[in-house]
């Protein structure tokens, strides 16, 4: 019990651990040391008193004197959203309408608030015909181009990005790896993951992927496609060569061509032979057409 | 003449809060080994001595926090289960020795001395680490948990001999 005795007051920084040493040996107070050096580098808790202060204050406005148990509200909540959201979801999406487009198809659709969408090949749209005056939200895949009538705020959501406008037109892109928003008429708000970019008439934003965004400008007063041809500027070869498969409908084959060549110019959506000559011409490539297959090389 | 202050003053009561936050918190750490029970305990403490502001000695409120703390923790949470971690950086108690085997001897000692302190009681866990990591003396401990040094002592030697120190006490 004499040992104990000497730990205690040890332990209360009454007794030097020279003077421990003495009476219960080096080995035991190393133990002891080893015990204590390792209990204090135990991480403990690093709320700020500040924060916490004022969580608690808005428990004490809740019930004035009495705090609400947080995990039973929390609890309530949830229970309460679960019931809720599965008829919210039925009533809203219920009545939404997709109209899709298969390759070398346009078809021009008009919104509830009279504002026009050309929905190029290979795209779909969807909306929700209920609330349309209240959220003109739409979801697209592929590319169309929008006249907007003035009312409230428009939005084009997309896998890649969203797009925002009051009242406008405006032609929005996104293929595989590809996307892009013109702007002709107001202004357009673009948002691609953390970036957030306003369109003025006349500019163009062009997004391969993260870090290589492109602002470009454009003269035309509509997209190239609406009026049966295809525009391109400094645009990489491959998706030029997508393009030009979708809108006729055929298969495009490279020999010992870089698809990353820069290209600029049109091509018509009506002659086959001319779209491939303003291509190959430029770039000095040849090509040969197999009934559905084209192939294109040096 | 002078009142003694009341805690049912705002400023008063914002000043004790933020004054006994950090042991208080820590306190109901040890007891029941989660950052976030621990936080809620202490919330719940605070709302007790605030309904309860008229009749609480403003002297006497410090431990009446901690005490409503340890009944709180009967009440609610004593059931689950305790885990201590380590900070990121822990250096070892002999800093210079870097032989692989004795760092891997040591690592498994860390790990064996958490789960024996989790394994723990609750009242004796929280005396060994109200003592060794706020190095608080025995008598303060006593006035805290509003129980006698003796018993601290008590408890402080059972959490030495749980935690199997290579210490054999007397004989």
């Amino acid at each position: 019990m004499e040992n104990e005795k000497y730990i205690h007051q040890w332990m209360n920084d009454e007794l030097t651990s020279e003077e421990l040493e003495s009476k219960i040996g080096f080995k035991e107070l190393e133990a002891l040391k080893k015990l204590s050096h390792y209990t204090t580098h135990i991480n403990v808790p690093k709320e700020n008193s500040e924060e916490a202060f004022q969580n608690f204050q808005q428990l004490k406005k809740h019930k004035k004197g009495k705090v609400v148990n947080f995990s039973v509200v929390f609890k309530v909540a949830a229970a309460i959203l679960l019931l809720i959201y599965p008829t919210y979801y039925f009533v809203t999406q219920n009545n939404s309408t997709t109209i899709t487009t298969s390759i070398a198809e346009t078809k021009i659709l008009v919104l509830p608030d009279n504002s026009e969408v050309v929905l190029n090949g290979n795209s779909t749209i969807s909306y929700a015909e209920n609330n349309w005056n209240e959220h003109r939200n739409i979801n697209l895949t592929g590319e169309a181009y929008f006249k907007v009538a003035k009312g409230k705020k428009f939005t084009v959501h997309t896998q890649s990005g969203t797009v925002q406008v009051l009242g406008t037109q405006f032609n929005v892109q996104d293929r595989t790896g590809f996307f892009q928003v013109d702007c002709y008429e107001g202004s357009v708000k673009v948002t691609y993951q953390n970036h957030e970019k306003i369109l003025l008439p006349g500019k163009i934003i062009q997004i391969l992927t993260e870090n290589k965004i492109q602002h470009l400008t454009t003269p035309n007063k509509k997209p190239s496609w609406i009026l049966k041809e295809s525009s391109f500027n400094q645009t990489p070869l491959f998706k030029v060569i997508e393009e030009l498969e979708k809108q006729y409908d055929i298969n495009i084959v490279l020999k010992n061509v870089d698809n990353k060549t820069l290209f600029t110019g049109t091509f018509t959506h009506t002659n086959l032979e001319i779209a491939l000559k303003t291509l190959t011409i430029p770039l000095k490539l040849t090509y040969t057409i197999n009934q559905n297959e084209v192939i294109i090389s040096k | 003449m002078s009142k003694s202050p009341n805690l049912c003053d705002e400023i008063l009561f914002e000043k004790f809060y933020k004054q006994n936050f950090k042991a208080a918190n820590n306190f109901a750490f040890y007891k029941c080994g989660s950052s976030s029970d621990s936080l809620d305990l202490l919330q719940d403490s605070f709302a007790k001595i605030w309904e309860n502001c008229a009749s609480i000695n403003y002297l006497k409120a410090k431990s009446y926090l901690f005490t409503t703390i340890n009944h709180l923790f009967l009440n609610k949470v004593k059931h689950q289960n305790v885990v201590f971690a380590y900070q990121k950086e822990t250096p070892n108690y002999d800093k210079d020795n870097h032989s692989p085997e004795y760092l891997y001897l040591e690592e498994e000692y860390k790990q064996q001395l958490l789960t024996k302190i989790a394994a723990l009681p609750a009242q004796q866990r929280q005396i060994f680490l109200l003592n060794r990591i706020e190095n608080k003396k025995y008598r303060e401990i006593a006035e805290l948990l509003n129980i006698s040094q003796k018993t601290v002592e008590k408890h402080m030697s059972e959490a030495l001999k749980n935690l199997q120190l290579k210490t054999k006490f007397s004989k």
